[in-house]
């Protein structure tokens, strides 16, 4: 099986697509996830399941040469979350990026974003790690979920 | 601080463990074949920004690789997980520093193309005591081909202790 990740739905809205500002500049388009009430497990101290809400943008620009189109797709998290069981609170704020170069006119990846979940007032020791599933296309359409959340403990796990 | 670490890791895939022919995915009769490799890393060096002191990484890289390849060879897909064992030692201080990271990744390509992708991660060496933990922030450039050849490179890798 190519995905075994369980599904989780969000929410999504296409903000806009900011026109391009002069001369040859990509357009950049925009689409917000959003997470909402998804759940993952601290399984490496607390060993609690934690609710994560907030958002995800997902920003990409295509560009096209003679080798063939080029997607830049941005994701930007900003997530809160809160201890099931301790009542902590957690936030995660991370931004990756992910390229990619092919003849096709749509892109359909599957990437992970690694970001700390830090419980309130304390150090981060750990990651959360997100399976964002992404369709991109030369048109402008996007669309983007998130299919798993999981936590690593770096050198622990 | 910056630094520049490249490693290829420029791999033929030797052990093909299944080839499934006709396995269905997203409903496209598809030709599934699954591949393993294993390689080593030796002696990359970084340095931790905190204190200064250089730290020498050894360790291994685990690939398993699926990729499909629809009846009439348009359609391939990708999906590769990548574990990466490192240990480290701190040339001054003697501290060791451990990291397991997974990646996961999945693409789909037409026309028989090749995976070009690159992607930005972060990973954590755990220090050994009270000494802060190195994070690596860098971007993995990985192209995979229809035979199971992979190619991974460690591009603009950026260590810091925070």
């Amino acid at each position: 099986m190519f995905h075994s990740s369980k599904l989780v739905a969000v929410l999504g809205t296409l903000l806009l697509a900011a026109a391009a500002s002069a001369q040859n500049q990509p357009t950049t388009y925009i689409y917000d996830a959003y997470v909402d009430n998804q759940t993952t497990v601290n399984t490496c101290s607390a060993g609690e399941n934690v609710n994560l809400n907030g958002t995800i943008r997902f920003s990409y620009q295509v560009t096209t040469d003679s080798t063939g189109n080029h997607f830049v797709i941005k994701a930007a998290s900003n997530l809160t979350g809160v201890g099931q069981t301790t009542g902590v609170n957690y936030t995660a704020v991370e931004s990756n990026e992910y390229d990619s170069d092919t003849m096709d006119s749509s892109k359909d990846m599957t990437v992970e974003l690694k970001s700390d979940l830090t419980p309130q007032g304390a150090t981060p020791s750990m990651t959360l790690v997100q399976d964002l599933h992404i369709t991109a296309d030369t048109n402008g359409s996007i669309t983007a979920e998130v299919v798993s959340n999981d936590t690593s403990c770096g050198g622990a796990n | 601080m910056l630094h520049q670490l490249k490693i290829w890791s420029a791999v033929v895939l030797i052990a093909v463990l299944t080839c499934t022919p006709l396995a269905v995915a997203n409903g496209d009769p598809m030709t599934i074949t699954k591949f393993t490799q294993d390689s080593v890393i030796t002696d990359q060096h970084l340095i931790n920004d905190c204190n200064g002191e250089e730290v020498v990484l050894n360790g291994t890289m685990h690939f398993e690789l699926t990729t499909g390849i629809d009846a009439d060879g348009d359609r391939t897909l990708y999906d590769l997980d990548s574990t990466t064992r490192l240990l480290g030692e701190g040339m001054t201080t003697h501290v060791r520093y451990v990291s397991v990271d997974k990646i996961h990744q999945h693409d789909v390509t037409h026309g028989g193309q090749s995976s070009n992708t690159r992607s930005s991660t972060k990973f954590r060496l755990v220090a050994q005591g009270p000494v802060p933990d190195l994070i690596s922030r860098v971007t993995m450039h990985t192209v995979i081909n229809r035979n199971g050849t992979i190619l991974v490179q460690r591009e603009n890798e950026k260590i810091s202790c925070r």
